[in-house]
């Protein structure tokens, strides 16, 4: 985790440098003398991040130096390889048009969609199953909702 | 107050609440049972479902959920040797061991009564324990109020996930995204960038639904997707004898069972510290004090009754520091702040003076939660096996719906599933990246509690800090949060193992 320590306390303290300095005057009405800013929290906890984010980058950075160094055998191995980058962008992606699809075409159309979109990335193959699990799930939800929740989703 | 207290309890007992609870536990042992899926995961999908259910109704629920979660991880844990929920693990030490030797329902059976039994001691604690404490609570002003939430930070931060850092930056950047709204002193929108929707803030659900449940569920994915082990459930044997746990039995990890709920409970009541950590040192314990140490791991009755009486101890408890001080101690408690909210409830001390029916009401639920967890526990066990049996591709999938449904139904706007979606990537690289997904909730929840009691600690003291030592109980827990702070460096530093 040290080599992802590093890297994620860089950005960590780059962030915090740029909504102190950018983001966070820009997205805040300055207050009255006597009380607190609107700004105050956020700026502080974004200075906490970026600080800690610092020390988080010279906490790892002596093995990192003798690594480079080649005083140190290996490093650990990364934390995301390729196929956590491949669950982030596909099921990132997939949730992302799940929630077009339910604000175009309503919940049932996305429920149906999804459960099968998913049953399938994940492997599945009785279409059977896959058939009945895929129709009941959302329209169960849905009448469930309507009916004791009360509430009409799209 | 006699009659607030009776009122309460008469108010748990109705029959729609009563029908409530059980369906709670239900849920609670049916999610609990599912590798990878736990009670929080439950509560925060169930939440904005309760918000069409009474106050004391939806309470009532969730903490049967909570309860029944409890017990249910320990079902897989037994049968597959991989706990439903992490507090599990050591339950499974056990556990497995007994049910490799053809008796998975005697250990599943003394597992639900050392649940139950060790659930009911830390929820008699609480009665006892929370209005006594809020009365002191209620005693404190902003700037101790102040000092305590950075203490609770501190804590949190330091003994849940690996690194003290990693913990304080995941509490501050809850913090951070829970001055997104409006600001309370001004009341001028604060970093919507725009978004109108934005104005009364990132819904908790948004956050809890995202980084809770869908976050777990894409790990899930990456796990199915790397070729997830299938591991077999084992069978019970024929025997009678194996299949039950004898008052025999039952006497002999009487006492370990005791112990652990002391144990529970008093790990349950500090802020930071969870259920997993209180299972080992339960079983830990047990093992001292027994005459054959030996026996331990290698199938061993009082094993499974230690570790599961220490962790359902620690349900009940974690609502101290919530009804007490406001400030919950975990990241069920975070989320069941979710659900006081949504019925105009702000949990905390004054709760006993104001909402007294509905505590005392939430009281009596949670005893009866525990013998519903009893009987539903206790009939069901052949059933909720069967559970275990659903493959994870239809799981999976039906639960990346109801996330999407739960989100949208916290106040029907699909920029709250957006951001639920967001939280949850959000959620699934702060797991891979060891940063406590729990302390950035908790922090959440904590950050308006700690903006509102700055500001008016930072106008009490004039601006200047060193009126601090007018404030003798604040300067103390200050003094208290750098200690810890210090104690937790070091500690990592001389690499010793983290707790929680």
């Amino acid at each position: 985790m040290r080599r992802a320590d590093f890297l994620s306390g860089t950005l960590l303290a780059l962030l915090g440098l740029v909504m102190v300095v950018w983001v966070i005057p820009a997205e805040t009405f300055s207050g009255d003398e006597g009380e607190i800013a609107p700004a105050f929290v956020p700026s502080v906890t974004m200075i906490v991040i970026g600080v800690l984010g610092a020390l988080l980058v010279l906490a790892r950075l002596p093995v990192l130096m003798r690594y480079l160094g080649g005083l140190a055998g290996t490093l650990d191995a990364q934390p995301f390889d390729r196929v956590s980058l491949k669950v982030i962008f596909i099921t990132g992606a997939g949730l992302f048009a799940a929630l077009a699809v339910f604000a175009g075409f309503g919940y049932i159309a996305m429920g149906i969609a999804t459960v099968i979109a998913f049953s399938l990335y994940l492997g599945r193959t009785n279409w059977v199953a896959l058939a009945v699990v895929a129709a009941l799930v959302p329209v169960g939800t849905y009448f469930v909702v309507l009916h004791a929740l009360r509430v009409a989703m799209p | 107050m006699i009659e607030t207290i009776l009122a309460g309890f008469v108010d748990a007992v109705a029959p729609i609440n009563l029908m409530i609870i059980a369906a709670g536990v239900l849920l609670g042992i049916i999610v609990g049972a599912i590798p990878g899926l736990n009670a929080p995961m439950a509560i925060a999908i169930a939440v904005p479902l309760t918000f069409y259910m009474s106050p004391l109704g939806a309470l009532a629920f969730l903490l049967g959920v909570n309860k029944g979660g409890s017990f249910g991880g320990s079902i897989s844990g037994i049968l597959m040797n991989t706990p439903g929920s992490p507090e599990a693990a050591a339950t499974a030490i056990d556990g497995y061991p007994l049910a490799q030797k053809g008796k998975p329902l005697k250990a599943m059976k003394m597992a639900l009564y050392a649940s139950v039994v060790g659930d009911t001691f830390s929820d008699i604690v609480l009665i006892l324990v929370a209005a006594p404490l809020a009365i002191l609570a209620l005693k404190m002003g902003p700037v101790e109020i102040c000092a305590l939430v950075i203490f609770a930070f501190t804590m949190i931060a330091g003994l849940v996930g690996k690194s003290v850092i990693k913990g304080l930056i995941a509490a501050a950047a809850g913090v951070f995204f829970s001055t997104i709204g409006t600001d309370p002193t001004l009341a001028s929108p604060r970093l919507t960038f725009g978004f109108i929707d934005l104005q009364s803030g990132i819904p908790l659900m948004a956050i809890g639904i995202g980084m809770l449940a869908l976050s777990e569920v894409i790990l899930q994915i990456e796990q199915k997707l790397r070729g997830g082990i299938d591991v077999a459930i084992l069978k019970a044997a024929d025997v009678k004898a194996d299949r039950g746990v004898s008052w025999l039995e039952f006497r002999g990890c009487l006492r370990s069972i005791a112990r652990s709920a002391v144990i529970g409970t008093l790990i349950g009541a500090l802020p930071g510290l969870g259920a997993t950590i209180a299972g080992f040192l339960g079983y830990g314990a047990a093992k001292r004090a027994s005459s054959t140490p030996e026996e331990f791991g290698k199938g061993k009755l009082e094993g499974v009754a230690a570790a599961e009486a220490a962790n359902s101890a620690v349900v009940g408890a974690n609502l101290i520091p919530l009804l007490s001080l406001g400030i919950p101690g975990n990241v069920s408690a975070a989320l069941l702040v979710g659900a006081f909210i949504i019925h105009g409830v702000t949990p905390g001390p004054w709760m006993f003076e104001e909402h007294g029916q509905l505590v005392y009401g939430m009281f009596a639920a949670m005893l009866i939660a525990n013998v519903m967890n009893l009987i539903i526990g206790h009939f069901g066990l052949r059933g909720f096996v069967h559970v275990l049996r659903v493959p994870k591709p239809i799981i999976l999938p039906v639960l990346v719906l109801l996330c999407l449904t739960g989100a949208y139904l916290n106040d029907q706007s699909f920029l709250a599933v957006g951001l639920m979606i967001a939280f949850a990537l959000l959620g699934y690289v702060m797991r891979k990246l060891e940063f406590s997904f729990v302390t950035f909730i908790i922090g959440f929840v904590l950050g308006p509690m700690l903006e509102l009691s700055l500001s008016q600690a930072y106008i009490i003291m004039q601006a200047d800090i060193t009126r601090l030592v007018n404030y003798p109980i604040a300067f103390s827990i200050v003094i208290l949060t750098v200690v810890a702070v210090g104690r937790f460096a070091m500690r990592r530093r001389e690499g010793e193992a983290p707790a929680g």
